[in-house]
C-alpha cells in the first residue's frame, strides 16, 4: 500500500480539495506556473513581504515518489506524457514538464547565461531599453549563481561519456568547457529528465517555492487556469479548475482574486493559449506568432571501451565554439528505456544493440533555427504547434551531424550509427557522413526533438508589432505580465533556464 | 480508454517481434514481463485520449498491413514467422514514405519504455540500481487492472 504523500504546508493538491464546492482566495499576486519564471517571481514578491498565489496545472512529486524508469516521470511530470509534438514535414516531439517545478524539475540543469552578442542582437533589432541592459541581466545572473549554486560539473562525476565529449572536441581544435549547472551534491546518476533521485538538482522545487511557501505563499497544485479576467480594466481575476493527475478527473471549481496583478509564467506554448483565451491579441495578431525553439539531434557513437552513460552527470559537457554559426553541442545521456527508441533494428538486431548499451555515447547538436512557428487551439479546444525547419536551419544541421561524428570517431569510436532515413545505419568513418550533402533538406529525415520555446508573445514598444512592454506588462490588458520565454523576440542559441528566470525577476523587482 | 484483448495481444505481438530474439543476455519475451503488460494497460489510460486513438489506429495498421507493405502479402503480423515479423517492421521503418516509416518507430519507442525499464533487463546489460523497485504504475495497474 503506497504511502499517502506528505504535502508541503502552504500547497493544496487535488485529493485535499476534491470534495468541495468551489476554492476561492485572494491575495496582492496571483502566479499562473510554478515553474522557472513562476517560481521566480514568487520568490521575488515573498521576500519583498507581499501576499502570492501560485496555481500550478500539474501535480506535486515528491522526491522519493521519483522512478528510474522513463515512464514513471513521463505520465506524472511531462505535458501529455511526453507525447506532445510539433506539426510540420517532422512532427517533432516538444517536450515540457508539467508539475510543481515546471520544466526545471526534469531538466538537465544546465545554466547559461544569455550571450552578449544574442543582447546586442536584441538592443539592435528589438530596441531593448536601458532597463534590460547587458548588465542589467548579469546583476540577477550573478545573484542566481549564488542562490542556486551553479557551478562547472566536476570532474568526479563527469564519467567517461563527458570525458569522451572533451577528448572529442580537444582532438577538432574547438573550445569546451564543463557544463555550469545548479546542482548540490550531484552523484551524477544521469537521471535528470526522470526527475532527481536524490534532491541533488536546485530546481524550483527545491529552492524558489519552498521559500516562497515558508514566507507565505499559496499554491494550488493540479489545478488548470481558463482564464484571466479583467475587474475595472484590469487582469483581476483567475478562473480555474482543478484535474487530478494522472487521472484528469475535474475538481471543484476555483477563482483567484489579484489585488495588484496576475503574473503568467505558463511557458512559451501555455502561456499564449491563456492569452488568447482571455481574449487578447486582436491588436497585434501575434500572440501565438513567431514560435521558435531550438530543434535538437542525437548521434550515437560505440566504443570499444566501457562509457556506461548512465554512470555520469546527465549534460555534463559542452561546446559552443559555433554559437555564432547557430550550433551548440552537448552530452545528452539519456536512460536505456528512451535510448532504445533510438537504437538500430528489430528484433535479434536491436536487442544486440541493447545488449551493447553499456559501450555507447549519445551526444546532441542544437540548431538555433531561423524558422517561425504557431501555437493555437484548433477548434475541439486541442493544443496545435505548427512548426517546420527551414531549409538553411536542416544545412546547419547537417553541418552538425558531420562535425559529432568526427569528434566522435576523433574519442575513438569505432562506429556511429546517425539515425538519418536514407544514410547507412552504421558507419566506421566519419568522411561517410559526407553522404549528407546528397540528401535533400526534409526534415523528417530526422528523429529530433525541442524543449526550449520561445517568442510567442513578444515583447516590444509598439503594441501593433509586440504583445508586452519591456516591463512584461500585457499592452492590451494593464495588470497582465507575462513572465516567461514568451516575451523573448527570438530563440538564445543556448539553453534558457537562466535568462527566463533573470527576466521574471527583472520584472517582479519593479512590482515588489 | 481501455483496448479491446485482440488489440491487446495485436501490440503485445509487435512489442515482440521488435523487442526479443534470441540475445544470450536478453532472454525475455516482451509480452510475458510484468512491465509491458501493465504499461500497455496504464498508456492507454493516462495518456492523452486522441494521441492514444492515433496510437490505436497504427496498432490496426501495424498488424494488419505490415506484412502487405513490407512483402506483398495479404495476410496479419502474427501469421508471419516470429523472425519474418520483425524484418517486417525493419523494412517498414525504411519506407520512404514518412507516415508508413515513423508506425514501427512508434511501437519501438512505447516498448522500450516497458521492456528496457525492467529490472531484469537492466540487470542483464550491466546496469547495477541496488535500489531499484517495481514502477509503482505496474503495481497500480495490477492492483486495479
Ligand atoms: C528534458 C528537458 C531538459 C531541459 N534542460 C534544460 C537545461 O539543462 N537547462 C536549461 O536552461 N533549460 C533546459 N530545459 C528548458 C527549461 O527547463 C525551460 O525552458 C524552462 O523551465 C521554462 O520555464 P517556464 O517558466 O517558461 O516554463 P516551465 O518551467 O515549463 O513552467 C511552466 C509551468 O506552468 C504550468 N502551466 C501551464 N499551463 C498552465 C495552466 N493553464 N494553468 C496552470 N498552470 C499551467 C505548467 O504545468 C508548468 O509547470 C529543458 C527542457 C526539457 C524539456
Ligand atoms: S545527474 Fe543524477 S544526481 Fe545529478 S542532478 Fe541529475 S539526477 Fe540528480
Amino acid at each position: 500500500m503506497a504511502e499517502p504523500k506528505r504535502i508541503p504546508d502552504g500547497m493544496q493538491v487535488f485529493s485535499m480539495v476534491s470534495g468541495q464546492a468551489r476554492i476561492e482566495d485572494e491575495a496582492d499576486f496571483v502566479i499562473i506556473g510554478s515553474g522557472a519564471g513562476g517560481a521566480t517571481a514568487a520568490r521575488v514578491l515573498t521576500d519583498a513581504g507581499h501576499s502570492v498565489i501560485l496555481v500550478e496545472e500539474g501535480p506535486y512529486v515528491p522526491v522519493k515518489e521519483r522512478g528510474y524508469d522513463v515512464w514513471t516521470g513521463f505520465r506524472s511530470s511531462w505535458r501529455d506524457c511526453g507525447f506532445q509534438v510539433a506539426e510540420g514535414r517532422l512532427f517533432l516531439p516538444i517536450i515540457q514538464g508539467m508539475g510543481v517545478g515546471g520544466t526545471t524539475t526534469m531538466n538537465g540543469a544546465i545554466c547559461h547565461r544569455m550571450k552578449p552578442e544574442l543582447h546586442a542582437e536584441w538592443v539592435r533589432d528589438h530596441k531593448l531599453p536601458e532597463n534590460l541592459s547587458f548588465e542589467e541581466f548579469s546583476r540577477i545572473y550573478d545573484r542566481v549563481d549564488q542562490e542556486l549554486q551553479i557551478a562547472p560539473a566536476p570532474e568526479e562525476v563527469l564519467g567517461r561519456h563527458n570525458t569522451l565529449l572533451r577528448d572529442g572536441l580537444e582532438a577538432i581544435g574547438f573550445s569546451h568547457n564543463p557544463i555550469r549547472r545548479n546542482v548540490v551534491g550531484c552523484q551524477g546518476s544521469s537521471r535528470c529528465i526522470q526527475g532527481c533521485p536524490t534532491a541533488a538538482k536546485q530546481s524550483m522545487d527545491q529552492t524558489y517555492l519552498p521559500f516562497s511557501l515558508r514566507k507565505g505563499a499559496r499554491l494550488y497544485a493540479e489545478c488548470r487556469v481558463s482564464k484571466i479576467v479583467r475587474v475595472n480594466g484590469r487582469a483581476g481575476l483567475v478562473e480555474a479548475q482543478f484535474v487530478s493527475s494522472p487521472d484528469r478527473l475535474k475538481g471543484p471549481k476555483a477563482t483567484f482574486r489579484a489585488r495588484r496583478a496576475v503574473l503568467l509564467a505558463a511557458s512559451a506554448i501555455q502561456t499564449p493559449l491563456l492569452l488568447a483565451a482571455s481574449g487578447i491579441g486582436k491588436e497585434s495578431g501575434l500572440v501565438g506568432q513567431r514560435f521558435q525553439c531550438h530543434p535538437g539531434i542525437s548521434l550515437l557513437g560505440e566504443f570499444e571501451e566501457p562509457v556506461r552513460m548512465w554512470e555520469s552527470v546527465t549534460q555534463g559537457y559542452e561546446s559552443t565554439h559555433l554559437w555564432t554559426d547557430r550550433l551548440k553541442f552537448e552530452t545528452v545521456s539519456i536512460p536505456l528505456d528512451n535510448a532504445a527508441a533510438r537504437f538500430d533494428g528489430y528484433g535479434r538486431k536491436l536487442m544486440e544493440n541493447v545488449e551493447r548499451v553499456g559501450h555507447l555515447a549519445c551526444w546532441g547538436v542544437h540548431v538555433r533555427s531561423e524558422a517561425h512557428g504557431r501555437v493555437y487551439r484548433d477548434f475541439t479546444g486541442r493544443t496545435r504547434i505548427k512548426y517546420d525547419m527551414t531549409d538553411g536551419d536542416v544545412v546547419r544541421l547537417k553541418r552538425g551531424l558531420k562535425l559529432m561524428a568526427k569528434m566522435l570517431f576523433a574519442a575513438g569510436a569505432k562506429s556511429v550509427s546517425p539515425g538519418v532515413h536514407g544514410l547507412p545505419k552504421r558507419m566506421d568513418h566519419p568522411d561517410q557522413m559526407e553522404a549528407l550533402d546528397q540528401l535533400d533538406n526534409s526534415p523528417n529525415r530526422y528523429h529530433g526533438i525541442a524543449s526550449h520555446m520561445f517568442g510567442t508573445a513578444v515583447m516590444g514598444a509598439d503594441r501593433k508589432q509586440s504583445v508586452v512592454g519591456f516591463d512584461g506588462q500585457v499592452h492590451e490588458m494593464p495588470g497582465l505580465y507575462v513572465l516567461d520565454s514568451s516575451a523573448f523576440p527570438t530563440n538564445l542559441g543556448v539553453n534558457p533556464q537562466n535568462s527566463i528566470i533573470a527576466w521574471s525577476w527583472l520584472c517582479t523587482e519593479k512590482l515588489a | 480508454m481501455k483496448l479491446f484483448s485482440f488489440e491487446r495481444r495485436w501490440i503485445l505481438t509487435v512489442f515482440d517481434a521488435t523487442f526479443s530474439g534470441g540475445v544470450a543476455t536478453l532472454p525475455w519475451k516482451a509480452s510475458e514481463m510484468r512491465t509491458t503488460q501493465a504499461f500497455v494497460t496504464d498508456v492507454f489510460r493516462v495518456g492523452p485520449p486522441i494521441t492514444m486513438l492515433g496510437m490505436r489506429a497504427a496498432i490496426w495498421l501495424v498488424y494488419l498491413f505490415t506484412p502487405l507493405l513490407a512483402y506483398a502479402l495479404p495476410v496479419p503480423l502474427g501469421m508471419l514467422s516470429e523472425e519474418r515479423r520483425s524484418s517486417a517492421l525493419e523494412k517498414l521503418s525504411m519506407s520512404n514514405i514518412y507516415a508508413l516509416r515513423e508506425l514501427p518507430t512508434l511501437f519501438k519507442m512505447m516498448g522500450s519504455m516497458a521492456y528496457c525499464a525492467s529490472a531484469e533487463v537492466q540487470r542483464a546489460v550491466g546496469i547495477e540500481r541496488p535500489d531499484f523497485r517495481v514502477p509503482n504504475w505496474v503495481e497500480e495497474t495490477e492492483r486495479h487492472g
